[in-house]
């Protein structure tokens, strides 16, 4: 059985401006051009506001309210990051976005199976609790079998002031956990929860007594689909923050780190770790990230990538070793974790007496260049079987596959290329034509030339299968006319005639590339 | 007489000292071979019997309007030595509209796996780069275009270029910018009028190349033609292409020369 914990009623009482416990402060937000409270602290709670209700009836019940305008996006991005930082715990977590103003945002976590790392559920659920206060968090936590019945526990269990609460495993059990709590816990839509509400059914234990058919019909499949999920009949799938990573080795430190040189010191120990689960499953790391967990919440992150599956650890310190100066410390690291997010076969090959040569060659220079400034700055250059020079070519990542032996043997194209070519031709100014329609005087980035040899043309269109619509011959075809020319000086030029001949108009000339 | 064998044997000492002092010892002339013309005239010109294996060569651009000839230079020497191992090109994007073309480098003899381009956003990284891979020794060659260098970076890449025997190639275009460089040789870049042998057609690339400073030998001047891989038939053996030498026309060109050509073209 699937062990969720669900953290709901997460406020932050960080701001100590003025004095949050006596001053009632709301959040608003427009709905219907009505302002509408979507959060309350607990001196605007005890003045009897709640989230859901409009702004001026929360001005008639107390009358020096503190207004502000509620900021989602931030709200979500401190969730996030909780959900991360939430990652010490379990590789599952994700963010439980309120879908209206009378729920609260929360976290999710699957524990199941890592609750024995921090020994045991009470003694994770009761860590969990003190860094969410100590990061001034407060808060409520439930545990229990499934997502539905951990979010209404952690929501509508009475009293409210208990903070972790837990149901033991069993379908029972957690029958009995959601019978007195109310409707609204099973999150469905306000409209079926209404109606719920005017036949006076209160709390889900009146729900479950009800014949399942007879809900069906009354109020739609969704009722008891939730119903199904928050007792476990049916699995609720939810979207966890970051990808579940298979492999991953961690490093706890008794005292919060300061300095650098010691984690690049336990970067060998974590890889070794990791290289152990590797290997039995005959499987190299192509990406790996390096995760700091600060005290103060936040979460540093450097992943590297290597061009081929690996596992060595002086070539993936090495490249660490670059990053780390940009691994922020903050107030000090108490949690490394190394994550091998993606993983390629690996056959596991005979060592040999002679120190490795990996960390030296070819390879490492790839990464390094990779990770230092990204794969689309080192490429290789491959020629396409395309008609359109500029489309004759294209860059893929160096070296992307180097299974292929080199081979010496093969031969370039036969037909005559430049070295460079313009990203974009450039038009050129014809000053004067020979009678065979070849430039023989032309201007070209503000400096003329004069030709002396002409090879060519070379006539160069698009695929017809590209442009269907052009009829042959057709006038306006997209046709180019090469020359290689070379002038006076020697400098040698690859122009184009754009278009076919026409006797009433004068072509139009473009400079396209160079020979060496 | 036992003066004068005593000033030999001191002088050679001196000449050794140095020779290592330099770093130009046999055992760096062992560990690869020079990069060699294949023509007798200038290999034999060069102390090393072809361009020092592991050393830093300064190519420079005569022509001011484009870059291509000095390029071209370059690039026949990577595509010779892209036959030992994998070569590395490194270029910036500041100030750059031409790109390098795959087919056009296919005949310099440089493929996509043979040949791995390092495209910068800035002119810095280039120098850091090159410096990197010169020292890993990971490859055969390294070339650079480079506008700024300062003999500190100059020297940083020779030293790295012996460290890690590898030939480095700085391609540089600003002729006013010629610093006291460490490179072990500088070359000048112009470009020559082609031949076709079969009529008034653009011929195999001509270049005419200044050896303008060599250390350890002297400077020299020839006239070279570029054989495509392509051109050359199938018995010679040769895959990336050749020199050959050429000899210039004692009359000059038969079309006007430079000044001329600027009064007409305005």
């Amino acid at each position: 059985m699937r062990q969720t914990v669900s953290v709901g009623e997460i406020n932050d009482k960080r701001q100590k401006l003025f004095d949050l416990e006596t001053i009632p402060l709301v959040l608003v937000e427009k709905v219907n051009s009505q302002s509408v409270l979507t959060s309350v602290n607990r001196s605007a709670e005890r003045a009897g506001l709640y989230r859901g209700l409009s702004l001026s009836d929360a001005r008639v019940r107390c009358s020096n309210l503190y207004v502000a305008k509620a900021d989602f996006s931030s709200e979500y991005k401190a969730l996030e990051s909780l959900a991360v930082w939430c990652l010490r715990y379990t590789p599952w977590t994700a963010t439980d976005v309120s879908q209206n103003a009378s729920e609260t945002s929360g976290l999710w976590l699957d524990i199941s199976g890592s609750a024995h790392l921090f020994g045991g559920e009470a003694a994770l659920l009761k860590d969990l609790s003190s860094h969410l206060a100590y990061f001034g968090y407060t808060h409520r936590i439930a545990i229990a079998d499934t997502p539905g019945t951990s979010w209404a526990i952690a929501r509508f269990k009475q009293p409210p002031h208990k903070i972790i609460i837990s149901v033991s495993t069993g379908k029972e059990e957690t029958k009995a956990a959601l019978a007195p709590l109310p409707v609204t816990a099973l999150r469905v839509a306000s409209s079926i929860i209404d109606n719920l509400l005017r036949l006076g059914l209160n709390c889900i234990g009146q729900l479950l007594v009800l014949p399942r058919a007879h809900l069906t019909l009354r109020f739609g499949a969704s009722l008891v689909h939730c119903l199904d999920q928050a007792l476990g009949n049916q699995t609720e799938i939810i979207q966890p923050i970051r990808a579940i990573v298979k492999y991953q080795s961690r490093l706890v430190f008794a005292e919060p780190i300061l300095d650098r040189a010691v984690i690049e010191n336990s970067l060998g120990r974590l890889l070794n770790a990791l290289w152990d689960q590797l290997e039995v499953k005959h499987l190299g790391a192509r990406q790996l990230t390096l995760s700091g967990y600060q005290v103060d919440g936040d979460v540093t992150e450097i992943a590297i990538g290597t061009s081929r599956p690996l596992r060595n650890s002086k070539h993936v310190i090495n490249l660490f070793e670059e990053k780390l100066k940009n691994f922020d410390l903050g107030f000090g690291i108490e949690l490394l974790v190394l994550s091998a997010n993606t993983t390629d076969p690996l056959v596991p090959s005979q060592s040999s007496f002679i120190a490795s040569q990996e960390s030296q060659g070819l390879p490492y220079l790839i990464d390094r260049l990779n990770n230092r400034f990204g794969s689309r700055q080192v490429f290789n250059l491959v020629p396409v079987s395309r008609h359109r020079p500029e489309h004759a070519q294209k860059k893929i990542a160096a070296f992307s596959d180097r299974t292929k032996p080199l081979d010496h043997t093969r031969k370039g194209t036969t037909i005559f290329r430049p070295l460079q070519l313009l990203t974009k031709p450039e038009p050129i100014r014809i000053l004067e034509l020979a009678g065979d329609r070849t430039p023989v005087i032309f201007e070209w980035r503000a400096r003329s030339y004069r030709v002396a040899l002409t090879g060519g043309p070379e006539r160069i269109s698009t695929e017809w299968w590209l442009n269907s619509y052009l009829e042959p011959f057709n006038k306006q075809a997209d046709s180019r006319d090469y020359f290689h020319i070379e002038d006076i000086k020697g400098l040698r030029f690859w122009v184009f005639c754009a278009g076919l001949y026409q006797s009433e108009r004068s072509p139009k000339w473009f400079m396209h590339g160079f020979f060496p | 007489m036992t003066q004068s064998c005593t000033k030999v044997s001191t002088l050679d000492d001196l000449r050794q000292c140095i020779a290592h002092l330099e770093r130009y010892g046999e055992r760096r002339k062992d560990r690869s071979n020079p990069l060699t013309f294949n023509i007798a005239a200038i290999d034999q010109h060069l102390p090393w019997g072809g361009l020092a294996p592991a050393a830093l060569h300064e190519i420079f651009s005569v022509v001011p309007e484009l870059t291509t000839p000095a390029l071209g230079f370059a690039t026949a020497f990577l595509g010779l030595a892209a036959h030992r191992a994998p070569v590395l090109w490194c270029q910036s994007s500041e100030n750059k509209r031409e790109n390098l073309y795959a087919p056009g480098l296919e005949r310099f003899g440089l493929f996509s796996d043979n040949l791995i381009i390092f495209n910068a956003v800035r002119e810095c990284e280039v120098l850091w780069v090159m410096e990197e891979a010169l020292r890993s020794g990971a490859l055969a060659a390294v070339l650079g275009e480079v506008e700024v260098l300062t003999t500190v970076s100059s020297r940083r890449l020779q030293l790295a270029a012996e460290r890690g025997s590898t030939i480095a190639f700085l391609v540089r275009y600003d002729l006013t910018s010629k610093i006291i460089s460490s490179a072990t040789t500088r070359w000048q870049i112009n470009t020559a009028i082609s031949s076709h042998p079969l009529g008034p057609w653009p011929g195999a690339t001509r270049w005419e190349v200044v050896l303008e400073r060599c250390r350890g030998g002297v400077s020299g001047s020839w006239f070279l033609e570029w054989q495509d891989a392509n051109n050359i038939d199938s018995g010679s053996g040769i895959e990336a292409g050749s020199f050959r030498l050429v000899t210039p026309l004692c009359n000059g060109s038969v079309y006007p020369t430079t000044d001329a050509a600027n009064r007409f073209c305005w």
